[in-house]
């Protein structure tokens, strides 16, 4: 790792307080993201993938989510020291954020070309170059007649290869197709040149073909726009076609983290191994999927043990007594499970 | 199940030139004005079969018309041309729908709002043999909790509300609830999609297992190529509207040759690093217009290999190989185009 | 916190008390009905005086610890003549509100279900209705009928039903688009025991979410037309008749109209925070 990460969050741990108990949905989470990588964070449902992708950006309602401990140090800063003002500036800016619905992303009563235009005109309010850095903007200029903005507007579609940029600025989002909604929010998302952009789920909602659209374009514009990728999936296969590092989480945790060539040609962790073993490939005759018995544990009630033991095909006495923590077992491979300390 | 040959396979369902066409005109003066076509062909001309112990799989993304095509076999929807038989039945024979409900059922896409929040699992799996048996109140329940078992689910299960169930448990009662009537064909629309992916490898071991054991038939809808691939024994390709490509599953989906199919197959993410195909990938445009659909062939706008022909007529589906069918001008220009995919 | 173990009950146990407003309201709620129903089953038997009885205490009497609420120019407890007309409005309004839920349910689900020409009777019949101001509308059938409670309460059942008729029909519209009622087709199930068994279940909790704030529309209401002099006959009191007659010694004896205009607020204010609630708590169930 050369220079300094643009993300580093160390010994995060965050709680939602319920009618029924406090649910640690995050819980000692610590991983970096380097400049100009795309980094997976692979889990089921409710593994809290997403209240990670939330607190990064500090848009986890809170209460009822509570920051336990932990630290999310963006480019050298702990956002979490932060006022909400002040975390405002980042917001858009230098980090953004994409979700899976890009319908209700959008706002269906205004054009398209009026709300890139919004994204615009705010970036611009803020200064050329953002909260922090020095950064150039994608567009961005100093004069302010009409047709800058509008050349600005048609730029950003571009950016995100759509067809027929004029046309689509004057449509409304109900109009588009969801691939080409979800490109818009990239767009607006990416026009700002952030140093990170956090897409939750981005591709879960559109076809196979329109998915491999938007996750080749999201990879190449990394390059293009100087930025770095969180990706959050559910999806393991997505994840090895698109990321540098995967980072796998379960029950809050992140149980296993690697380079993605690593992770799939050595997965150390019994639950990653349980994963790639439940990826249908071939035909029923070839090979029978194996699917981890059990499910996934009330995470109100956890005990203080590896979280993975009830279902561990491996598991040893010693996993049901403490909980193994996130440890590196060579060079970037770092795994959370006592059959390898 | 795999039918060990075309000739011994006994057919099940037949499915002939169906065509199912939405009206969406609006008003009466819309197409006096324009004269422009105001319905939505979702279905339009399609041939399908299915043999007895058979899986077939519809593979296609949203919009080509694979759930209207699931509703419009199971009799839920209308036709405008075509027919459905079972065992040489034809639909028109069958005095009731109720007699078809009987030989096909179908398990609904996502599980949230297959089942009535409202009504308790033994209910909702029971309530098929109140519309379509005349057993009694202690038979259904009883034939209720045994099916509940088959799919893995206890007798504690039976007086659970849908709120108290996860995803994979809701889809197990949706899968309890179709083959409760003991139907000879369950359409599956898209089975696994709203599934983690431990659940979903549970629910297709699943379904592979109720199949042995009831003997069914599976017709699969999704657009899941790993699914199709998993399950079924052929595959038919659909793409606005229409069947582009089929044939035995192993030859379409590791050979595709209808360009759409390879644009498809090589879409589809393989979880391995080394083969990253998804960025290799030039599909272009979206899934067009089922209202005005492009002329002659539905996919020529995005085709790669489209020339002048392919706007001027539409091409039928001519056979390839054995049991092997395309739909295109130029499909000579498409032999070994895919790369091989899985080991 | 699972109380029950039928999943119903404990379903509407969690509705009620999702928030400080549900139990709060509920509380207040069921106590008015409580004693509604014991004073209507025992009379005046518990009541500290007879309510009707002229001539029993002092006249015009203020507050005291023998009179919580005063004397009237008659002689009679106010307290006692409160209590006793608590089932009048009471009753009233939970019949209104109860008949025009299920009229309006069957309506509206119906219409809404079916679509085609009753759909479309049904919607420009519920607009006719919304377009006359309520109180206009029953205070003319009223007028034409005569007054009494009867009359009043046929007046009310007219026009309280269509908005329910709405409500029923906006939510069957969504419902019936939902996998479980084409699963209940394809499981041989005839229309209408889809209508009850699956539809109309479904839309009710929004519904009674409208009727427990609705309950206090009706009191205001029949309050307010009883005030009028359209409902009741004396000597029976009922809480507007007794606003109105009293109003006239707001300054020189206020207890008179003050404490049964209050109790009207309370009983108004009671029901609306529970419906407030129940709204929340609808909205949250929905959400999952």
């Amino acid at each position: 790792m050369e220079g300094k990460s643009v993300l580093n969050v160390d010994g995060l741990s965050i709680a939602y307080e319920l009618k029924t108990g406090t649910v640690r949905a995050v819980d000692n989470v610590s991983m970096s993201i380097e400049p100009n990588e795309l980094v997976a964070v692979v889990g089921e449902s409710g593994c809290g993938k997403t209240t990670l992708g939330l607190s990064i950006i500090g848009l986890l309602p809170s209460p009822p989510a509570k920051y336990v401990s932990g630290e999310v140090n963006f480019n050298g800063k702990n956002l979490l020291s932060l006022a909400p003002d002040e975390m405002r500036l980042y917001r858009g800016t230098e980090i953004a954020m994409i979700f899976q619905e890009p319908m209700t992303s959008l706002n269906p009563v205004f054009k398209i070309g009026n709300q890139i235009r919004e994204a615009i005109k705010l970036r611009d309010s803020r200064g050329k170059g953002g909260a922090t850095s020095g950064r150039d903007t994608l567009g961005s200029s100093s004069r302010n007649g009409a047709n800058d903005k509008k050349k600005q507007i048609i730029d950003v579609l571009n950016l995100v290869r759509i067809p027929d940029p004029e046309r689509v600025a004057d449509r409304y989002p109900f109009e588009l197709s969801g691939g080409m909604r979800q490109r818009v929010m990239i767009g607006m998302a990416l026009a700002q040149k952030p140093s990170l952009l956090i897409a939750d789920e981005p591709t879960t909602a559109l076809d196979v073909t329109t998915q491999a659209q938007v996750l080749k374009l999201m990879r190449g514009l990394m390059e293009e726009v100087d930025t770095s990728i969180l990706l959050i999936t559910h999806d393991l296969a997505v994840a090895s076609q698109v990321a540098d590092k995967i980072a796998v989480m379960y029950a809050g945790q992140i149980v296993e983290e690697a380079e993605v060539l690593d992770l799939f040609s050595h997965p150390l962790h019994p639950y990653t191994q349980g994963l790639l073993a439940c990826i249908p490939s071939g035909s029923k005759e070839g090979m029978k999927l194996k699917p981890i018995q059990g499910s996934t544990p009330d995470l109100r009630n956890i005990p203080a043990a590896c979280k993975f033991a009830p279902r561990c095909p491996c598991v040893m006495k010693r996993c049901v007594a403490t909980k193994p923590e996130l440890t590196v077992k060579e060079g970037s491979h770092r795994v959370a499970c006592y059959l390898y300390q | 199940m795999l039918a060990t040959s075309t000739n011994e396979k006994q057919t099940l369902l037949q499915i002939e030139e169906l065509a199912v066409y939405f009206d969406v005109g609006g008003s009466f003066s819309v197409p006096l004005l324009t004269k422009r076509a105001t319905y939505v062909r979702a279905v339009d001309g399609v041939n399908i079969d299915v043999g007895v112990g058979e899986t077939v799989a519809v593979v296609g993304e949203s919009g080509c018309g694979k759930s209207t095509l699931a509703r419009a076999v199971l009799g839920l929807i209308e036709s405008k041309r075509g027919s459905v038989r079972i065992r040489d039945q034809d639909k028109a024979t069958f005095k009731h729908s109720k007699d078809r409900f009987k030989i096909i059922q179908m398990v609904f896409q996502d599980p949230d709002s297959s089942l009535d929040p409202s009504m308790k699992v033994k209910d909702t799996v029971s309530e098929p043999l109140v519309g379509l048996s005349s057993m009694s109140k202690d038979d259904r329940e009883k034939k209720a909790a045994e099916v509940l078992n088959a799919v893995g689910l206890d007798n504690k299960f039976l007086d659970r509300l849908p709120r108290q169930l996860s995803g994979g448990q809701k889809q197990r009662v949706n899968i309890a609830r179709a083959i409760v009537t003991e139907p000879s064909l369950v359409i599956l629309d898209e089975p696994t999609s709203a599934l983690d992916a431990s659940v979903q490898a549970q629910i297709l071991n699943l379904l592979l297992e109720l199949q042995s054991k009831f003997n069914l038939s599976y017709l699969i809808i999704t657009h899941n190529i790993s699914v199709a691939e998993y399950l079924s024994d052929r595959t038919y390709v659909m793409y606005a509207g229409k069947i582009v490509e089929y044939g035995p599953t192993n030859a379409v989906i590791k050979d595709p040759r209808h360009p759409y199919t390879i644009a498809l197959i090589t879409s589809a993410p393989i979880p391995d690093p080394k083969e990253r195909n998804l960025l290799k990938v030039e599909i272009v445009g979206e899934v067009p217009s089922v209202v005005n659909p492009p002329p002659g062939c539905r996919f020529h706008p995005r085709c790669p290999y489209a020339e002048q022909k392919c706007s001027d007529q539409e091409p039928l589906l001519e056979p390839l190989g054995p049991s092997r069918f395309a739909a295109c001008h130029f499909i000579e220009k498409t032999a070994g185009k895919a790369e091989k995919k899985f080991a | 916190m699972t109380r029950f173990k039928n999943p119903r009950t404990q379903y509407f146990y969690e509705l009620l008390s999702y928030n400080n407003e549900t139990k709060l309201g509920s509380f207040f709620v069921a106590s008015i009905a409580v004693l509604a129903i014991v004073v209507a089953l025992t009379g005046d038997g518990l009541l500290p005086y007879n309510p009707i009885k002229q001539n029993v205490g002092p006249a015009l009497d203020a507050p005291s610890l023998q009179h919580l609420f005063g004397t009237d120019i008659l002689g009679r407890d106010v307290l006692s003549r409160i209590l006793y007309a608590t089932p009048n409005d009471v009753f009233v309004s939970f019949l209104v509100v109860g008949v025009s839920l299920l009229v309006g349910a069957l309506l509206g689900a119906t219409a809404g279900y079916r679509g085609g020409l009753l759909d479309e009777a049904l919607m420009r019949y519920t607009d006719i209705i919304f377009a006359i101001p309520a109180l206009v509308l029953a205070i003319s059938i009223a007028v034409i009928l005569g007054p009494g409670i009867i009359h009043m309460m046929y007046a009310l059942l007219i026009i309280w039903w269509p908005p329910y008729a709405r409500l029923a029909r906006g939510e069957t519209l969504r419902v019936s688009h939902q996998n479980y009622i084409e699963a209940a087709k394809a499981s041989g199930i005839g229309s209408f025991r889809i209508l009850t068994r699956h539809v109309l279940p479904n839309i009710l909790t929004p519904m009674i979410a409208y009727a427990s704030i609705d309950i206090g529309s009706v009191v205001i209401i029949y309050a307010g037309l009883s005030y009028l002099g359209l409902s009741i006959r004396p000597p029976l009191p009922e809480w507007g008749a007794m606003v109105s007659a009293y109003q006239d010694y707001l300054v020189s004896a206020p207890w008179l109209p003050i404490f049964p205009a209050l109790v009207i607020g309370i009983v108004v204010v009671a029901f609306s925070i529970l419906g407030d609630g129940l709204r929340d708590a609808v909205e949250a169930a929905r959400m999952g």
